[in-house]
């Protein structure tokens, strides 16, 4: 056995002798002395620790006020409100399959009363507003026809005879009489 | 209740029973006490970790698994406060003047003397040997003063300093090598005292569990 082997030997297995250690000690005067010197030592740390002695009845007390003073501030996990404490139980992925279940159930919804499936880019309110609009846009091929107003007009005599009615709004140029001038009874 | 194993009653205070963790408040209050003082030379603050550890031991119980030993678990409870502790208070001088062995400001605690009947000379000798015995563990650095009192102090073993403190046994080993050869530099003038007047003597283990 080799010095550093005995010394670690001393570590290891506190400073009582083995066989081995003891066969070296008989033969190295300076391992038998650091064995004796750490014995020493281990002995004086061991009586001269100091050592304290606590009062039970104060320093338990202290410590059960600390404690409730401690655990008053800071609630208890269960005693959270369920609703709250459901949705912080919540993780993220569970969470986002909620949210895609919800969106597939308002398509369907919206499918099955016959409607449009809104477009995702726009919102829901201007794509109500302009339907009917864009079904007229659709069916002229995009150019936007008005049915023309019609207004009243008296005709007191002519070819026929006198009239009342509506026309559409437009010209017209009546023809008279042969023996009367052309007269502009309506315009545009 | 009293005849309980550490363990025993850990369990029965995870299941709620306020009482077990009393009683372990009870068994441990004076070797924790003790083992933060070993670290921080100070009275007041090693009081302050006994408290601080047993309140984590209240409110962490559920982290407990019966597997590791109570003691070990408990005294890395303490090691953690009193590293956090050590800390804070790193500005402060490592001796502290209001750390008096003989301080009883509350009359929470006391040291003990080790023999009592002695007569005056040599309790006067014993104090100077103990008060030297607090300075040289106390100039250690932190590293080595923790393993070399676990070690030689509250008489552990390897592997549960090594658990306590989180590091491979080797790293144990090396430490508390390198500890006791600066302290037995230190402590030189008193190493033939201790020897003579008791004799060869195992550290004793305080709190077993």
């Amino acid at each position: 056995m080799f010095c550093w082997q005995a010394r670690s030997r001393m570590v290891e297995r506190g400073l009582r002798d083995d066989e081995a250690l003891r066969d070296h000690l008989a033969a190295c005067s300076g391992c038998l002395e650091e064995r004796d010197r750490l014995e020493r030592l281990a002995t004086l740390l061991a009586l001269e620790a100091p050592r304290l002695h606590v009062d039970g009845g104060i320093f338990e007390a202290r410590l059960m006020r600390e404690i409730r003073s401690r655990t008053d501030l800071r609630p208890a996990r269960r005693d959270r409100p369920t609703l709250l404490a459901a949705w912080s139980s919540l993780k993220p992925a569970s969470l986002g399959a909620a949210l895609c279940l919800m969106a597939a159930a308002g398509a369907l919804a919206l499918v099955l009363q016959g409607q449009p499936v809104p477009s995702t880019s726009v919102p829901a309110g201007a794509t109500v507003g302009a339907s009917s609009q864009a079904d007229v846009d659709d069916d002229d091929g995009g150019d936007l026809v008005t049915p023309p107003r019609e207004i009243p007009f008296t005709v007191e005599r002519d070819l026929v005879g006198a009239r009342r009615g509506t026309i559409p709004l437009t010209t017209y140029v009546l023809e008279p009489a042969p023996d009367q001038t052309p007269v502009m009874r309506a315009s545009l | 209740m009293k005849e309980l194993s550490p363990q025993d009653l850990m369990l029965l205070f995870q299941g709620g029973d306020e009482e077990a963790f009393r009683e372990l408040v009870r068994r441990f209050r004076d070797p924790i006490a003790s083992f933060a003082f070993r670290l921080l030379d100070d009275y007041d603050r090693a009081l302050d970790v006994a408290q601080e550890t047993f309140v984590n031991v209240f409110t962490h119980a559920q982290d407990y698994r019966p597997m590791a030993g109570f003691s070990a678990w408990l005294y890395r409870i303490a090691y953690n406060v009193a590293i956090n502790e050590l800390r804070r208070q790193k500005r402060q001088p490592a001796f502290s003047l209001d750390a008096s062995p003989h301080g009883d400001d509350d009359g929470a605690a006391r040291f003990e003397i080790a023999d009592e009947g002695i007569s005056a000379e040599e309790e006067i000798l014993a104090r100077e040997r103990g008060e030297a015995v607090r300075r040289g563990v106390a100039s250690l650095p932190v590293k080595y003063r923790t393993a070399v009192v676990l070690k030689d102090m509250e008489g552990m073993t390897f592997e549960e300093i090594a658990r306590i403190l989180a590091c491979p046994e080797s790293t144990v080993k090396s430490r508390v090598m390198r500890a006791r050869r600066m302290l037995a530099t230190r402590l030189e003038r008193y190493l033939g005292s201790a020897i003579a007047r008791t004799g060869r003597t195992q550290p004793v283990r305080q709190g077993s569990g």
